[in-house]
Protein backbone atom coordinates (compact mmCIF):
# COMPACT_ATOMS: atom_id res chain seq x y z
CA UNK A 1 0.00 0.00 0.00
CA UNK A 2 1.47 3.35 -1.00
CA UNK A 3 1.48 5.74 1.98
CA UNK A 4 -0.52 8.87 1.10
CA UNK A 5 1.19 12.24 1.45
CA UNK A 6 4.29 10.67 2.89
CA UNK A 7 7.75 11.78 2.01
CA UNK A 8 8.28 8.97 -0.45
CA UNK A 9 12.02 9.40 -0.46
CA UNK A 10 12.16 8.45 3.20
CA UNK A 11 10.18 5.27 2.67
CA UNK A 12 12.13 2.05 2.59
CA UNK A 13 10.60 -0.21 0.00
CA UNK A 14 10.56 -3.98 -0.07
CA UNK A 15 9.18 -6.56 -2.44
CA UNK A 16 5.76 -7.71 -1.22
CA UNK A 17 6.20 -11.40 -2.07
CA UNK A 18 9.81 -11.92 -3.13
CA UNK A 19 9.53 -15.71 -3.44
CA UNK A 20 6.58 -15.55 -5.79
CA UNK A 21 7.99 -13.35 -8.58
CA UNK A 22 8.99 -14.82 -11.91
CA UNK A 23 10.11 -12.82 -14.90
CA UNK A 24 10.64 -13.45 -18.57
CA UNK A 25 12.48 -10.88 -20.64
CA UNK A 26 13.09 -10.26 -24.31
CA UNK A 27 15.53 -7.42 -24.83
CA UNK A 28 14.35 -4.52 -22.65
CA UNK A 29 10.79 -5.83 -22.43
CA UNK A 30 9.96 -7.74 -19.25
CA UNK A 31 6.84 -9.68 -18.29
CA UNK A 32 6.53 -10.38 -14.58
CA UNK A 33 4.27 -12.91 -12.89
CA UNK A 34 3.41 -12.55 -9.23
CA UNK A 35 2.41 -16.00 -8.04
CA UNK A 36 1.05 -14.63 -4.77
CA UNK A 37 -1.57 -12.44 -6.41
CA UNK A 38 -1.64 -14.43 -9.71
CA UNK A 39 -1.20 -11.15 -11.53
CA UNK A 40 0.90 -10.39 -14.61
CA UNK A 41 2.69 -7.12 -15.32
CA UNK A 42 4.56 -5.75 -18.28
CA UNK A 43 7.57 -3.75 -17.18
CA UNK A 44 10.25 -1.69 -18.84
CA UNK A 45 13.90 -2.43 -18.16
CA UNK A 46 14.23 0.34 -15.56
CA UNK A 47 11.29 -0.87 -13.44
CA UNK A 48 12.62 -4.40 -13.66
CA UNK A 49 16.01 -3.13 -12.50
CA UNK A 50 14.42 -1.43 -9.48
CA UNK A 51 12.79 -4.72 -8.55
CA UNK A 52 16.07 -6.49 -9.08
CA UNK A 53 17.84 -4.16 -6.64
CA UNK A 54 15.06 -4.66 -4.09
CA UNK A 55 15.58 -8.42 -4.26
CA UNK A 56 18.69 -7.83 -2.15
CA UNK A 57 16.60 -6.24 0.60
CA UNK A 58 14.61 -3.12 1.54
CA UNK A 59 15.95 0.19 0.25
CA UNK A 60 14.90 3.83 0.12
CA UNK A 61 14.99 6.06 -2.95
CA UNK A 62 18.51 7.30 -2.19
CA UNK A 63 19.91 3.80 -1.85
CA UNK A 64 18.10 2.64 -4.97
CA UNK A 65 19.40 5.64 -6.88
CA UNK A 66 22.99 4.94 -5.84
CA UNK A 67 22.74 1.28 -6.72
CA UNK A 68 21.11 1.86 -10.12
CA UNK A 69 23.50 4.69 -11.03
CA UNK A 70 26.45 2.47 -10.25
CA UNK A 71 25.05 -0.56 -12.05
CA UNK A 72 24.05 1.17 -15.26
CA UNK A 73 26.32 4.20 -15.24
CA UNK A 74 23.33 6.58 -15.23
CA UNK A 75 23.25 10.34 -14.86
CA UNK A 76 22.09 11.06 -11.31
CA UNK A 77 20.41 14.39 -12.13
CA UNK A 78 16.83 13.15 -12.62
CA UNK A 79 17.35 9.70 -11.25
CA UNK A 80 15.76 10.13 -7.77
CA UNK A 81 12.51 11.44 -9.34
CA UNK A 82 12.52 8.56 -11.78
CA UNK A 83 13.12 6.00 -9.03
CA UNK A 84 10.44 7.59 -6.88
CA UNK A 85 7.94 7.45 -9.75
CA UNK A 86 8.71 3.81 -10.43
CA UNK A 87 8.42 2.90 -6.74
CA UNK A 88 5.01 4.56 -6.57
CA UNK A 89 3.88 2.63 -9.63
CA UNK A 90 5.24 -0.70 -8.38
CA UNK A 91 3.58 0.04 -5.04
CA UNK A 92 0.28 0.78 -6.78
CA UNK A 93 0.54 -2.61 -8.43
CA UNK A 94 1.25 -4.15 -5.00
CA UNK A 95 4.54 -5.57 -6.17
CA UNK A 96 6.42 -3.60 -3.50
CA UNK A 97 5.37 -2.09 -0.19
CA UNK A 98 6.83 0.12 2.51
CA UNK A 99 9.16 -1.85 4.71
CA UNK A 100 7.96 -2.31 8.27
CA UNK A 101 10.46 -1.37 10.96
CA UNK B 1 -20.51 -44.66 -34.86
CA UNK B 2 -21.53 -41.07 -35.47
CA UNK B 3 -24.65 -38.95 -35.02
CA UNK B 4 -25.26 -39.30 -38.77
CA UNK B 5 -26.10 -42.99 -38.27
CA UNK B 6 -29.26 -41.95 -36.42
CA UNK B 7 -32.37 -41.03 -38.40
CA UNK B 8 -33.92 -37.66 -37.66
CA UNK B 9 -36.74 -39.38 -35.73
CA UNK B 10 -34.39 -41.60 -33.76
CA UNK B 11 -32.23 -38.58 -32.94
CA UNK B 12 -35.30 -36.65 -31.74
CA UNK B 13 -36.34 -39.58 -29.53
CA UNK B 14 -32.84 -39.89 -28.10
CA UNK B 15 -32.56 -36.18 -27.40
CA UNK B 16 -35.99 -36.08 -25.76
CA UNK B 17 -35.36 -39.27 -23.79
CA UNK B 18 -32.06 -40.57 -22.45
CA UNK B 19 -30.07 -37.85 -24.18
CA UNK B 20 -27.50 -37.85 -26.93
CA UNK B 21 -24.01 -38.68 -25.67
CA UNK B 22 -21.29 -37.30 -27.91
CA UNK B 23 -17.62 -36.62 -27.64
CA UNK B 24 -15.60 -33.58 -28.59
CA UNK B 25 -11.88 -33.91 -27.99
CA UNK B 26 -11.23 -34.68 -24.33
CA UNK B 27 -14.86 -34.14 -23.28
CA UNK B 28 -17.86 -36.45 -23.42
CA UNK B 29 -21.23 -34.90 -22.73
CA UNK B 30 -24.95 -35.51 -22.89
CA UNK B 31 -27.41 -33.20 -24.64
CA UNK B 32 -31.14 -33.34 -24.04
CA UNK B 33 -33.82 -31.33 -25.77
CA UNK B 34 -37.45 -31.41 -26.80
CA UNK B 35 -37.05 -28.46 -29.17
CA UNK B 36 -37.50 -29.58 -32.80
CA UNK B 37 -35.39 -26.73 -34.15
CA UNK B 38 -32.48 -27.89 -31.99
CA UNK B 39 -32.92 -31.47 -33.17
CA UNK B 40 -32.62 -30.24 -36.76
CA UNK B 41 -29.56 -28.19 -35.88
CA UNK B 42 -27.80 -31.10 -34.16
CA UNK B 43 -28.76 -33.43 -37.01
CA UNK B 44 -27.00 -31.08 -39.43
CA UNK B 45 -24.05 -29.69 -37.47
CA UNK B 46 -23.11 -32.65 -35.31
CA UNK B 47 -23.54 -35.32 -38.00
CA UNK B 48 -19.89 -36.40 -37.94
CA UNK B 49 -19.50 -36.40 -34.16
CA UNK B 50 -18.77 -39.78 -32.57
CA UNK B 51 -21.39 -41.14 -30.21
CA UNK B 52 -20.07 -41.77 -26.72
CA UNK B 53 -20.85 -45.36 -25.70
CA UNK B 54 -20.50 -44.92 -21.92
CA UNK B 55 -23.20 -43.64 -19.62
CA UNK B 56 -20.68 -41.64 -17.65
CA UNK B 57 -20.13 -38.19 -19.15
CA UNK B 58 -18.23 -35.07 -18.11
CA UNK B 59 -21.31 -32.87 -18.13
CA UNK B 60 -24.89 -32.63 -19.27
CA UNK B 61 -26.79 -29.85 -21.00
CA UNK B 62 -30.54 -29.67 -21.39
CA UNK B 63 -32.50 -27.10 -23.36
CA UNK B 64 -36.23 -27.62 -23.12
CA UNK B 65 -39.56 -25.86 -23.46
CA UNK B 66 -39.96 -23.54 -20.53
CA UNK B 67 -42.06 -24.69 -17.61
CA UNK B 68 -43.38 -21.18 -17.22
CA UNK B 69 -46.53 -20.88 -19.21
CA UNK B 70 -47.34 -17.20 -19.32
CA UNK B 71 -48.66 -16.34 -22.79
CA UNK B 72 -45.57 -14.33 -23.66
CA UNK B 73 -43.31 -17.23 -22.65
CA UNK B 74 -44.71 -19.91 -24.94
CA UNK B 75 -41.72 -19.57 -27.23
CA UNK B 76 -39.18 -19.71 -24.44
CA UNK B 77 -36.74 -22.33 -23.21
CA UNK B 78 -35.18 -23.36 -19.92
CA UNK B 79 -31.52 -24.25 -19.66
CA UNK B 80 -30.27 -26.96 -17.32
CA UNK B 81 -26.62 -27.70 -16.67
CA UNK B 82 -25.91 -30.97 -14.89
CA UNK B 83 -29.52 -31.23 -13.77
CA UNK B 84 -29.73 -27.74 -12.30
CA UNK B 85 -31.91 -25.17 -14.01
CA UNK B 86 -29.63 -22.19 -14.44
CA UNK B 87 -31.80 -20.04 -16.72
CA UNK B 88 -35.55 -19.90 -17.25
CA UNK B 89 -37.67 -18.48 -20.07
CA UNK B 90 -34.86 -17.64 -22.45
CA UNK B 91 -35.91 -16.69 -25.98
CA UNK B 92 -36.05 -19.77 -28.20
CA UNK B 93 -34.86 -17.78 -31.19
CA UNK B 94 -31.41 -17.85 -29.54
CA UNK B 95 -31.34 -21.61 -29.05
CA UNK B 96 -28.24 -22.29 -31.19
CA UNK B 97 -26.23 -19.67 -29.32
CA UNK B 98 -27.39 -21.04 -25.96
CA UNK B 99 -26.28 -24.55 -26.89
CA UNK B 100 -22.86 -23.22 -27.87
CA UNK B 101 -22.59 -21.05 -24.77
CA UNK B 102 -23.65 -23.80 -22.38
CA UNK B 103 -21.11 -26.26 -23.83
CA UNK B 104 -18.37 -23.63 -23.46
CA UNK B 105 -19.48 -22.88 -19.92
CA UNK B 106 -19.32 -26.55 -18.92
CA UNK B 107 -15.98 -27.12 -20.63
CA UNK B 108 -14.47 -24.13 -18.83
CA UNK B 109 -15.70 -25.50 -15.52
CA UNK B 110 -14.46 -29.03 -16.13
CA UNK B 111 -10.90 -28.37 -17.15
CA UNK B 112 -8.99 -27.08 -14.13
CA UNK B 113 -5.96 -29.14 -15.10
CA UNK B 114 -5.85 -27.67 -18.60
CA UNK B 115 -5.03 -24.21 -19.90
CA UNK B 116 -7.94 -22.67 -21.82
CA UNK B 117 -7.47 -19.68 -24.08
CA UNK B 118 -9.84 -17.62 -26.19
CA UNK B 119 -8.14 -18.65 -29.41
CA UNK B 120 -8.72 -20.46 -32.66
CA UNK B 121 -6.30 -23.28 -33.44
CA UNK B 122 -5.72 -24.94 -36.79
CA UNK B 123 -3.11 -27.39 -37.98
CA UNK B 124 -1.41 -26.82 -41.31
CA UNK B 125 -2.54 -29.21 -44.05
CA UNK B 126 0.98 -30.72 -44.16
CA UNK B 127 0.77 -31.50 -40.42
CA UNK B 128 3.93 -29.53 -39.64
CA UNK B 129 2.37 -27.66 -36.73
CA UNK B 130 -0.60 -25.69 -35.50
CA UNK B 131 -1.20 -21.98 -35.47
CA UNK B 132 -2.69 -20.41 -32.37
CA UNK B 133 -4.84 -17.33 -33.08
CA UNK B 134 -5.70 -15.68 -29.75
CA UNK B 135 -8.15 -12.80 -29.93
CA UNK B 136 -11.20 -11.38 -28.26
CA UNK B 137 -14.67 -11.82 -29.65
CA UNK B 138 -15.30 -9.59 -32.66
CA UNK B 139 -11.73 -9.56 -33.91
CA UNK B 140 -12.39 -11.70 -36.98
CA UNK B 141 -10.76 -14.77 -35.46
CA UNK B 142 -13.59 -17.22 -36.15
CA UNK B 143 -14.08 -15.94 -39.70
CA UNK B 144 -10.43 -16.43 -40.55
CA UNK B 145 -10.51 -19.77 -38.78
CA UNK B 146 -13.50 -20.88 -40.87
CA UNK B 147 -11.77 -19.76 -44.06
CA UNK B 148 -8.63 -21.74 -43.20
CA UNK B 149 -10.73 -24.81 -42.32
CA UNK B 150 -12.39 -24.50 -45.74
CA UNK B 151 -8.90 -24.55 -47.29
CA UNK B 152 -7.90 -27.88 -45.80
CA UNK B 153 -6.42 -26.81 -42.46
CA UNK B 154 -7.40 -29.14 -39.62
CA UNK B 155 -9.77 -27.37 -37.25
CA UNK B 156 -8.90 -27.91 -33.61
CA UNK B 157 -11.11 -25.14 -32.27
CA UNK B 158 -12.57 -21.85 -33.39
CA UNK B 159 -12.73 -20.17 -30.01
CA UNK B 160 -11.54 -22.23 -27.04
CA UNK B 161 -8.00 -23.57 -27.22
CA UNK B 162 -7.33 -26.45 -24.83
CA UNK B 163 -3.66 -26.75 -23.93
CA UNK B 164 -2.09 -29.40 -21.77
CA UNK B 165 0.62 -27.94 -19.60
CA UNK B 166 3.85 -29.85 -19.76
CA UNK B 167 3.14 -31.78 -22.92
CA UNK B 168 3.41 -28.87 -25.40
CA UNK B 169 0.21 -30.01 -27.04
CA UNK B 170 -3.07 -28.47 -27.97
CA UNK B 171 -6.04 -30.81 -27.73
CA UNK B 172 -8.73 -30.90 -30.43
CA UNK B 173 -12.11 -29.40 -29.61
CA UNK B 174 -13.58 -29.18 -33.10
CA UNK B 175 -17.15 -27.95 -32.99
CA UNK B 176 -19.38 -26.02 -35.37
CA UNK B 177 -17.71 -22.68 -36.11
CA UNK B 178 -19.65 -19.70 -34.83
CA UNK B 179 -20.02 -16.96 -37.44
CA UNK B 180 -21.69 -13.68 -36.62
CA UNK B 181 -23.26 -10.92 -38.69
CA UNK B 182 -21.15 -10.01 -41.75
CA UNK B 183 -18.95 -13.08 -41.25
CA UNK B 184 -21.86 -15.25 -42.37
CA UNK B 185 -21.99 -13.72 -45.85
CA UNK B 186 -18.21 -13.50 -45.99
CA UNK B 187 -17.90 -17.29 -45.56
CA UNK B 188 -20.81 -17.94 -47.92
CA UNK B 189 -18.93 -15.99 -50.57
CA UNK B 190 -15.57 -17.55 -49.70
CA UNK B 191 -16.76 -21.17 -49.66
CA UNK B 192 -20.22 -21.37 -51.22
CA UNK B 193 -20.26 -25.17 -51.15
CA UNK B 194 -19.70 -25.49 -47.37
CA UNK B 195 -22.85 -26.21 -45.32
CA UNK B 196 -23.97 -23.55 -42.88
CA UNK B 197 -26.72 -23.90 -40.32
CA UNK B 198 -29.66 -21.51 -40.32
CA UNK B 199 -29.09 -17.87 -39.45
CA UNK B 200 -30.49 -17.21 -36.00
CA UNK B 201 -30.62 -14.42 -33.48
CA UNK B 202 -27.73 -14.08 -31.04
CA UNK B 203 -28.43 -12.76 -27.53
CA UNK B 204 -25.62 -10.20 -27.74
CA UNK B 205 -24.20 -9.98 -31.23
CA UNK B 206 -27.01 -9.67 -33.77
CA UNK B 207 -27.14 -12.84 -35.84
CA UNK B 208 -25.23 -16.10 -35.76
CA UNK B 209 -24.87 -19.12 -38.04
CA UNK B 210 -22.69 -22.18 -37.53
CA UNK B 211 -20.40 -23.70 -40.11
CA UNK B 212 -20.32 -27.48 -40.23
CA UNK B 213 -16.85 -28.51 -38.99
CA UNK B 214 -14.82 -30.54 -41.51
CA UNK B 215 -15.52 -34.26 -41.01
CA UNK B 216 -11.81 -35.05 -40.94
CA UNK B 217 -11.26 -32.56 -38.08
CA UNK B 218 -14.09 -34.10 -36.05
CA UNK B 219 -12.90 -37.64 -36.75
CA UNK B 220 -9.37 -36.85 -35.56
CA UNK B 221 -10.60 -35.73 -32.14
CA UNK B 222 -7.96 -37.92 -30.45
CA UNK B 223 -4.98 -36.36 -32.20
CA UNK B 224 -3.38 -33.43 -30.42
CA UNK B 225 -1.28 -30.97 -32.37
CA UNK B 226 1.89 -29.08 -31.64
CA UNK B 227 1.40 -25.31 -31.41
CA UNK B 228 4.18 -23.82 -33.50
CA UNK B 229 3.10 -20.28 -34.45
CA UNK B 230 1.06 -17.53 -32.82
CA UNK B 231 -0.89 -15.07 -34.96
CA UNK B 232 -2.97 -12.28 -33.44
CA UNK B 233 -5.65 -11.58 -36.04
CA UNK B 234 -7.55 -8.34 -36.38
CA UNK B 235 -10.21 -7.59 -38.95
CA UNK B 236 -10.34 -3.99 -40.13
CA UNK B 237 -12.74 -2.80 -42.79
CA UNK B 238 -10.97 -2.18 -46.11
CA UNK B 239 -7.51 -2.62 -44.58
CA UNK B 240 -4.88 -4.28 -46.75
CA UNK B 241 -3.47 -7.49 -45.29
CA UNK B 242 -0.51 -6.66 -43.10
CA UNK B 243 1.57 -9.30 -41.34
CA UNK B 244 4.21 -8.12 -38.88
CA UNK B 245 6.36 -9.89 -36.32
CA UNK B 246 4.95 -9.28 -32.84
CA UNK B 247 7.33 -8.45 -29.98
CA UNK B 248 7.51 -11.43 -27.63
CA UNK B 249 6.80 -9.68 -24.35
CA UNK B 250 3.67 -8.07 -25.79
CA UNK B 251 2.67 -11.41 -27.30
CA UNK B 252 2.96 -13.16 -23.93
CA UNK B 253 1.02 -10.40 -22.22
CA UNK B 254 -1.77 -10.55 -24.81
CA UNK B 255 -1.81 -14.35 -24.73
CA UNK B 256 -2.32 -14.26 -20.97
CA UNK B 257 -5.04 -11.66 -21.57
CA UNK B 258 -7.00 -14.31 -23.48
CA UNK B 259 -6.65 -16.89 -20.74
CA UNK B 260 -9.93 -18.32 -19.49
CA UNK B 261 -9.88 -18.44 -15.71
CA UNK B 262 -6.95 -16.12 -15.06
CA UNK B 263 -6.91 -17.06 -11.33
CA UNK B 264 -5.53 -20.42 -12.41
CA UNK B 265 -2.37 -18.78 -13.72
CA UNK B 266 0.17 -20.15 -11.30
CA UNK B 267 3.91 -19.92 -11.81
CA UNK B 268 4.10 -23.24 -13.68
CA UNK B 269 1.52 -22.12 -16.21
CA UNK B 270 3.18 -18.75 -16.58
CA UNK B 271 6.50 -20.43 -17.31
CA UNK B 272 4.83 -22.82 -19.74
CA UNK B 273 3.10 -20.01 -21.65
CA UNK B 274 6.32 -17.99 -21.69
CA UNK B 275 8.17 -20.98 -23.15
CA UNK B 276 5.45 -21.36 -25.77
CA UNK B 277 5.83 -17.72 -26.81
CA UNK B 278 9.61 -17.98 -26.70
CA UNK B 279 9.81 -20.87 -29.15
CA UNK B 280 6.93 -19.78 -31.45
CA UNK B 281 7.26 -17.09 -34.09
CA UNK B 282 4.62 -14.46 -33.22
CA UNK B 283 2.80 -12.20 -35.67
CA UNK B 284 0.21 -9.45 -35.79
CA UNK B 285 -2.13 -9.79 -38.72
CA UNK B 286 -4.51 -7.10 -39.90
CA UNK B 287 -6.80 -8.08 -42.76
CA UNK B 288 -10.09 -7.37 -44.45
CA UNK B 289 -10.26 -9.73 -47.47
CA UNK B 290 -10.40 -13.36 -46.41
CA UNK B 291 -8.24 -14.54 -49.33
CA UNK B 292 -5.50 -12.16 -48.17
CA UNK B 293 -5.89 -13.23 -44.55
CA UNK B 294 -5.55 -16.90 -45.46
CA UNK B 295 -2.51 -16.16 -47.65
CA UNK B 296 -0.90 -14.21 -44.79
CA UNK B 297 -1.38 -17.07 -42.31
CA UNK B 298 0.02 -19.50 -44.88
CA UNK B 299 3.05 -17.21 -45.32
CA UNK B 300 3.55 -16.78 -41.57
CA UNK B 301 3.58 -20.54 -41.03
CA UNK B 302 5.47 -21.58 -44.16
CA UNK B 303 8.80 -21.86 -42.42
CA UNK B 304 9.33 -24.29 -39.55
CA UNK B 305 9.97 -22.46 -36.27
Amino acid sequence: VVPPNADDRAVRWQISFPESLATRSWGTDVVLHDGATRSVHRLDAFSAAVLDVLKAGPADVAALTNDLAARFDLDRADLPEQVERVCRELGRRQLIEPSRP
Amino acid sequence: VTVATLTRDHLAETLAGPGLRVRTGPFAYRVRTDLPELVDLIHLLYADFPLWPEDLVDFEVRLSRTRRRAPWQRRALDLELDGITTHRALPRSHVSAYLDWSLNWCICGRAPSLVLLHAAVLERPDGSGAVLMPAASGSGKSTLCAALACRGWRLLTDELAVLRVGSSQVLPLARPVSLKNRSIDAIRAFAPDRPLGPVAAHPRDGTVAYLLPPADSVRRCDEPARPAWIVFPRYRVDAPALLRPAPKAGALFRLIGQLVGAPYLDSDRFAWLADLVDRSPCFDLTYSALEDGVAAVEAATAAAP
